[in-house]
């Protein structure tokens, strides 16, 4: 899990910078809004790379899980819904940065992907979906979950999925 | 004191006397998955095997890790895999010690690869 608190970390930097940012230069020296808009054109570029990154590791991650690889842990699943509250802060405060460089004409690159991003950092990201489930049954650690319905259905089907490995101890 | 699988709730791990197709027996932890509704009105409880063998090839299984913060919530001793398909169905006399339960993230991953496991159509 280091690799999502690294990507937290990142996206924490670009916060701060954002904050210290002063965009409403552009208006005023076209030195100074050229620099700023190479400046949050890096912005974008990090924010889709770590976004890709946490995509690509919620893969990994749940590919593991599901082959009994890796253990579902609370811990993990706990600093992705981190990393996605940052990247729901971070990323409606540079697009609104980019659109206005947009509109005015100045080239953004991945602005569209930025918008999609913003619009809903979790979508498509496995991970998210069952922190969020187990988050609505989690009852703390001294009872067990709450229950979940499990059609009777289910209990047949996997009766005789699990027929050749029921030999093994 | 004997135990009634009304005691048994989904998530809980237990110790039950684990029944094989040989006719022979042995006690082992399993985790209920059926609801206490369930239990009520069936007579039974629905549980499934935890091993501590790692069976990569085995289908719907879940790992419970002893390196996480809340494994000591498990009752178990060691590093150990939830066989999701591999079930039995346990009555009052096969029910022998509550141990633990386990946490909410593995309840869910469970829940959702037993509802995969149902044929479509």
């Amino acid at each position: 899990m280091s690799g999502l608190e690294l990507v937290n970390d990142q996206l924490r930097s670009v916060a701060r910078h954002i904050e210290q940012t002063d965009w409403s230069r552009h208006g005023e020296h076209l030195a100074a809004v050229e620099a700023e808009l190479v400046e949050m054109n890096l912005h974008v570029r990090l924010v889709l790379a770590l976004h890709e990154f946490v995509q690509d590791l919620d893969a990994a991650i749940t590919r593991d899980i599901e082959s009994g690889k890796a253990a579902p842990s609370a811990e993990g699943h706990k600093h992705l819904l981190t990393a996605l509250q940052l990247f729901a802060e971070i990323c409606p405060e540079i697009l609104s940065a980019a659109e206005e460089f947009s509109r005015k004409g100045f080239p953004v690159s991945g602005i569209g992907r930025l918008r999609e991003i913003a619009a809903d950092p979790s979508a498509g990201i496995t991970m998210a979906e069952f922190a969020r489930a187990a988050a609505a049954i989690d009852q703390g650690d001294s009872r067990p979950p709450a229950e979940a319905a499990i059609p009777p259905d289910a209990f047949s089907a996997a009766h005789e999925a699990g027929k050749p490995f029921r030999h093994l101890d | 004191m004997p135990h009634s699988v009304a005691d048994a709730k989904q998530w809980e791990i237990w110790r039950v006397v684990w029944r094989h197709e040989d006719g022979t027996s042995k006690p082992r932890p399993a985790l209920a998955v059926s609801s206490q509704a369930y239990n009520a009105a069936n007579g039974h409880a629905v549980f499934v095997k935890i091993t501590s063998q790692d069976h990569s090839n085995v289908p719907g299984r879940l790992k419970i890790d002893s390196a996480n913060p809340d494994f000591r919530h498990t009752g178990l001793d060691v590093t150990s895999w939830i066989h999701g398909f591999d079930d039995q169905r346990v009555v009052d006399a096969d029910l022998l010690d509550r141990l633990g339960h386990v946490n909410a993230i593995t309840a869910v991953y469970l829940a959702a690869t037993l509802k995969a496991i149902i044929p479509k159509g």
